[in-house]
């Protein structure tokens, strides 16, 4: 009779708040709708790795070592970083570079919005974190998941858990933070910046060159973005060649879907209660939130500072869509700017800046791992 | 930065080399994306001229 009460026996106190974790993730995935794809599976994970004994990863029963179907999962799609990196060519046939294009300078307000991963680094540092594992938190600030993954599973890996957790979390809460920060360093008039409409029409060719431009360029420059970079151009050249839509909507569809289960309920190997319960995870998360707050920041920043020497002014809050959560960044930033006044219409420069933060965000995840090479 | 309590102990224990490390990592990855993305932002801009139509 006592075997039917052992699991119950021997769980710890750990692994119950852990399954709260869990639940909580799946209330904040369905009810809130916060990053659904992700913490609905990890949060049902994290449930399923807490129950003592459960057989889903790797434990010493009866003397006898066996493997679990979560690790016999998280040691061939995500150790050897295969589901991160094939979420990217869904993540590229996705993203249309349009808005980019028509306006180029944007490239650079992508560029300026991946402040936060750095300064980020520096407070991990200051908090006692070695540099390995700061480079891994402050890659949360890519605000982009896959990116955050692969970065940390080779430079932290015991670190993946809350991470992940952080950079999904943060993710969702961009329409929290993003005007708080913005608010705080822009001035009304600022803000009320109308932005004139470019009509250009970006052919097909053009389109065409891009991604196998960006490849080239992050090929001599940061070649350790490759792997990154190659994947999510190689998925937009699926989009824009226009003779592959059978491939460019299975990547966009099917391919995304597949692996974002696997990736969220295989990544919940890392939270269990020993990995996840400590002071670690706590900073971590506070770090992430330090980081949000200074892409944004850094964004809104470089556009004022650019604005000293434009003579057609550019809405400073662009800048801070230059962070990679696409779309949601620019949906913030245009309702913020229709706030202010009703008819002010910058959504696609916002969007333009926002690809332009996919693009920065993967090579600022390259050149980390590039420096530790 | 570092602030010592009346017990004595510090409450940040900065490991200075690490901190000079994430300085220099701040430096080179900030440049690095912006050689990278300046380049592009050079390619694109030649060509959207070349092949696209103002309408």
């Amino acid at each position: 009779m006592s075997t039917f009460f052992t699991g119950l026996l021997s769980i710890s106190l750990g692994q119950i708040v852990m399954m709260a974790i869990g639940g909580t993730l799946i209330y904040l995935g369905i009810k809130k709708k916060y990053e659904p794809t992700l913490l609905v599976p990890m949060g049902l994970g994290t449930l399923l790795v807490n129950f003592p004994q459960s057989g889903l990863v790797s434990q010493i029963v009866n003397n006898q070592e066996q493997e679990g179907i979560l690790n016999v999962l998280f040691d061939f799609g995500i150790a050897t970083e295969l589901f991160p990196l094939l979420i990217f060519i869904g993540i590229g046939a996705m993203i249309d570079f349009g808005p980019l294009l028509q306006n180029p300078i944007l490239l650079l307000y992508g560029a300026s919005a991946q402040f936060g991963i750095f300064f980020t680094i520096l407070v991990a540092v200051i908090f006692g974190f070695d540099i390995l594992e700061a480079a891994s938190i402050g890659i949360i600030g890519a605000a982009d998941g896959p990116t955050s993954i692969f970065v940390a599973l080779q430079l932290a890996p015991h670190l993946l858990g809350p991470i992940t957790v952080a950079a999904y979390s943060y993710m969702a809460l961009v329409p929290i933070i993003q005007p708080i920060a913005i608010r705080a360093v822009t001035t009304r008039k600022e803000r009320l910046i109308r932005m004139p409409y470019t009509s250009i029409t970006i052919s097909k060719k053009v389109r065409i060159l891009f991604p196998i431009i960006v490849i080239i360029v992050a090929g001599f420059i940061a070649p350790v973005s490759l792997p990154l970079v190659g994947f999510l151009m190689f998925g937009n050249l699926l989009r824009e060649c226009g003779v592959l839509d059978r491939l460019s909507h299975t990547a966009q569809n099917e391919l995304v879907n597949i692996i974002s289960i696997l990736l969220g309920l295989t990544i919940s190997v890392k939270m269990t209660a020993e990995l996840f319960l400590n002071l670690d995870t706590l900073l971590i998360i506070g770090f992430g939130l330090i980081a949000f707050i200074m892409d944004t920041v850094g964004g809104v920043l470089f556009a004022k500072f650019i604005n000293l020497f434009r003579k057609e002014k550019i809405n400073p809050m662009i800048g801070a869509a230059g962070i990679s959560a696409f779309p949601m960044s620019a949906r913030v930033i245009q309702k913020m700017a229709q706030e202010e006044d009703k008819e002010n219409f910058v959504l696609m420069y916002a969007a333009g800046a926002n690809v332009s933060g996919q693009i920065a965000s993967v090579i600022a995840g390259g050149l980390l791992l590039g420096y530790f090479a | 930065m570092i602030y010592e309590e009346e017990s004595g102990e510090k409450m940040f224990d900065i490991d200075y080399k690490a901190f000079q490390q994430g300085l220099e990592l701040m430096g080179y990855g900030m440049l690095g994306i912006f050689i990278v993305l300046g380049i592009l932002f050079l390619a694109c801009t030649g060509l959207v001229k070349w092949f696209s139509e103002k309408n």
